[in-house]
């Protein structure tokens, strides 16, 4: 039995708040962990898993106080103020991998009326309305990468009678943008510090960003195995667990450890395997855009086993920030932010994608287009046809990331085999 | 005379305007800059919905604001524009400044940044935006920037800013003697025909109209407030015809286009002629356009637009707020429960309407309508 399908067994259709705020919660589930050490493909994946149990028992139980993030906010300011960042956006993965979110997806349509919003948000507004998150002391959002998230934090704080500040990122990486977003740090790590009764602290937040620098330094060798054939991380946990760590961690010593023991750990078996000859099978190299879904499907498993395809590398787990400088810490995390290609001209991420699809011999790519999700999908014409003279064909695949009914998964596995076979005949 | 006859002589006055024409779209553009670089600027406004071809350039998940503008750019109806100014506002109109680029050829496309902040801080970011984006157009026109120009821009607009709140202020009144759709196509007017004829033929119109005395028999159609970003004809129409009657458009092509004149600059304008320094004029501009009404796109912008349309629906006495938002825009979408909320407590029945830039002729809205409208009609 999988950890889901575990968790399930145990908590299923009695999630609720009680359980979710019970301090024996989290002894269960670290637990039901333990005893499935054995199943993780990486020890790094179990440590990932062990540390969001962690996280989630702290912030839930009221231990450590919790700051509500959208995805793309520098966590590192968080972790160097001594708060923890919680985001409703993998709450709302979390939900679609326990089956839960099927009901807090309706009960946020009574509040919004609508289907054509992101569902990440919607459930995470159901999950609020429902009482099933911990209060925060404050919320932050990123105005990087999209309108909702911002927007539904709105929803948050009024709902949480809490203070909200967004980080309002220009999409145009200029030295005036750069000053515009420290500034907007600095400031903001004053009036959180404030929120818990301190003042920020230089040297716990230039360690956050010496933690940031370790896990990026691992994160890249570790990319850098990845272009190993066969591929030596599977897509789904790169985009399951590790993708958790991107959300909520960086600037946390935890990720940098995890980020150093899946380096080693994938450092070691390409040494075992260095030199054997090996029979490879052909299969179709694809690189990943965006998310995905994350309710039970078998999308990536018929991928490899009936379409002899394997998803190389995913667009979430490239590196394109440079080192931060602990000593100055805002506007080092300006830059970080403000070097995010998927915001703002498409240039950017054309130019990312065919770097990446190059890196890591991808013969073509697919685009997940998270049904709601505009700042993504928006520009994906002009993207597909400049990869196509580029010569990557590109797959537009819609979906749904957390509600179920959007996915025919059936279709999806006719429109992926169709792509597949179209590019093999190509090559 | 109605404003349209009012403006076709006008028209005849002046020498054909031979100024190459700069589109845009957003109504954070700061129009005074495009007309100050030599260009007249033309704010994109297409007129109907546009065929299904357009979904192969965008995908099928944004708004049809944006797909209506790069539709028609697609066929070619605005090929008389030299430009396009873009802003990076929204996710939608991000992309469309990506699909402009990329499949409308020969004309040159500028964007600028719009801060979602409105403290000194942004105030300062957008001042050199504007800088920026003024030496642009100025090299495209092939001049230097000319703050003298600039000066002048921006007090043609203010005064059109003035013109069209005392057009406002007659809405207020008990027997408005303009309708709704009369008052949103005079300020969409505002925005496409050349400064100084519109100027001139409003000044002449608003004469006639504020002469104008209450009829005997007051007005028993219900009065309605629609608020939201784009406010559609369509929907002003429809409202007037069956039986409503639309006293404000709290929308970027409605009233909030030109609202938010600051104190300062409001009765005398004596801080617009002040200010000829090019530092203060781009201050200005810039103040004006983070300091006024915000779009849903603004940071705070939910709390401030409940209480605005509070401020509104007291203003215009409103019996009945609607609020429309374009399908697909997140921005305007995700603040509806709390408009909703501040109509509770105003105690004034509210609709929220999802749909397009132009009426799709479903049916279902004009059911809505209808039925709200009957509401309204019989609220205590």
């Amino acid at each position: 039995m999988g950890l889901n399908s575990a968790l399930k067994a145990k908590f299923g259709k009695k999630l609720s708040r009680g359980v979710l705020h019970s301090p024996l919660t989290y002894k269960v589930v670290s637990t039901l962990l333990k005893q499935q050490a054995g199943n993780f493909s990486k020890t790094a994946l179990y440590q990932t898993a062990q540390f969001a149990v962690k996280q989630t028992s702290a912030i839930y139980t009221g231990k450590k106080p919790a700051v509500w993030n959208t995805a793309f906010f520098p966590n590192e300011l968080l972790y160097g103020l001594g708060l923890t960042p919680f985001s409703p956006e993998v709450a709302s993965a979390m939900a679609a991998a326990l089956d839960q979110a099927g009901p807090m997806i309706d009960r946020s349509e009574v509040y919004w009326t609508t289907r054509d919003t992101c569902s990440f948000h919607r459930c995470a507004m159901g999950l609020a309305l429902e009482g099933m998150l911990p209060a925060p002391v404050a919320v932050v959002a990123s105005s990087q990468p999209c309108d909702g998230a911002p927007k539904l934090m709105e929803h948050v704080a009024r709902l949480y009678k809490c203070p909200m500040f967004l980080l309002d990122v220009p999409r145009s990486p200029t030295p005036e943008a750069e000053e515009y977003v420290a500034k907007q740090l600095e400031h903001m790590a004053y009036r959180l510090a404030a929120e818990i009764g301190t003042k920020p602290d230089k040297d716990k937040l230039a360690e956050a960003l010496e933690n940031a620098n370790r896990t990026r330094r691992y994160w890249l060798k570790v990319n850098e195995l990845r272009r190993s054939i066969p591929p030596c991380i599977k897509s789904e946990e790169a985009l399951g667990s590790l993708v958790y760590l991107t959300f909520t961690a960086q600037g946390s010593s935890e990720m940098a450890e995890i980020y150093r023991l899946l380096y080693e750990e994938l450092a070691a078996r390409a040494e075992r395997e260095a030199g054997k000859i090996r029979r490879e099978q052909r299969y179709t190299r694809l690189l990943w855009l965006h998310l995905k879904p994350y309710f039970k499907n078998q999308l990536f498993a018929n991928l490899e086993s009936d379409l002899n395809a394997t998803v190389v590398f995913e667009e979430m787990s490239h590196v394109y920030w440079e080192p931060l400088d602990p000593a100055d810490p805002y506007r080092s995390l300006a830059r970080k932010v403000l070097s995010y290609f998927g915001y703002g001209s498409i240039e950017r991420r054309v130019d990312t994608i065919i770097h990446l699809a190059h890196r890591y011999k991808a013969d073509a790519v697919v685009h997940f287009s998270h049904w709601g999700c505009r700042q993504s999908s928006g520009a994906l014409i002009p993207l597909r046809d400049r990869l196509r003279k580029a010569g990557l064909p590109l797959l537009i695949l819609d979906g749904d990331c957390v509600d179920n009914h959007q996915l025919g998964e059936g279709q999806l596995k006719t429109r992926l085999q169709a792509f597949v076979e179209m590019v093999r005949n190509k090559e | 005379m109605t404003f349209e006859e009012i403006l076709e002589t006008e028209k005849k006055q002046y020498p054909e305007d031979k100024r190459p024409v700069v589109g845009w779209l957003c109504s954070y553009t700061p129009e005074e800059i495009i007309e100050a670089a030599g260009f007249r600027p033309y704010r994109i406004l297409p007129r109907s919905n546009l065929s299904p071809s357009i979904d192969s350039y965008i995908t099928g998940n944004l708004c049809s604001r944006v797909k209506n503008c790069l539709g028609y750019a697609l066929s070619g109806r605005y090929d008389f524009m030299r430009g396009i100014v873009t802003t990076f506002s929204c996710n939608a109109l991000t992309h469309m400044y990506n699909i402009w680029k990329e499949y409308i050829g020969d004309i040159f496309v500028y964007n600028i940044e719009i801060p979602a902040h409105r403290d000194k801080e942004a105030c300062a970011y957008l001042q050199n935006e504007l800088a920026k984006m003024f030496a642009a157009l100025a090299d495209r026109a092939g001049v230097r920037p000319d703050y003298r120009a600039l000066y002048d821009a921006v007090l043609a607009r203010l005064e059109t800013m003035q013109l069209l709140n005392r057009m406002q202020a007659l809405r207020i009144r008990d027997n408005p003697p303009l309708t709704g759709l009369e008052a949103i196509k005079i300020t969409e007017m505002a925005s496409t025909v050349p400064r100084s004829i519109f100027n001139t033929a409003l000044r002449r119109y608003l004469a006639t109209m504020e002469q104008k005395t209450e009829p005997d028999r007051s007005n028993t159609r219900p009065r309605i407030l629609i608020t939201g970003g784009f406010i559609p004809r369509f929907l002003v129409a429809m409202v007037e015809e069956y039986g409503g009657l639309v006293v404000a458009e709290d929308g970027c092509n409605g009233y909030r286009h030109f609202a938010g004149i600051p104190q300062e600059e409001a009765g005398g304008s004596e801080d617009a002629e002040n200010c000829t320094a090019e530092k203060q004029l781009l201050q200005l501009l810039a103040n004006r356009h983070l300091k006024r009404p915000p779009c849903a796109r603004m940071h705070g912008a939910t709390v401030q637009r409940s209480q605005e349309i509070s401020r509104l629906a007291g203003q215009y006495k409103a019996a009945g707020i609607i609020h429309y938002s374009l399908k697909f825009c997140d921005c305007n979408i995700y603040e509806f429960p709390v408009l909703k909320d501040k109509a509770a407590e105003l105690g004034v029945p509210f609709l929220h309407l999802e749909g397009e830039e132009h009426n799709t002729g479903t049916g279902q809205l004009e059911t809505r309508l209808q039925a709200f409208l009957e509401i309204v009609s019989n609220f205590p």
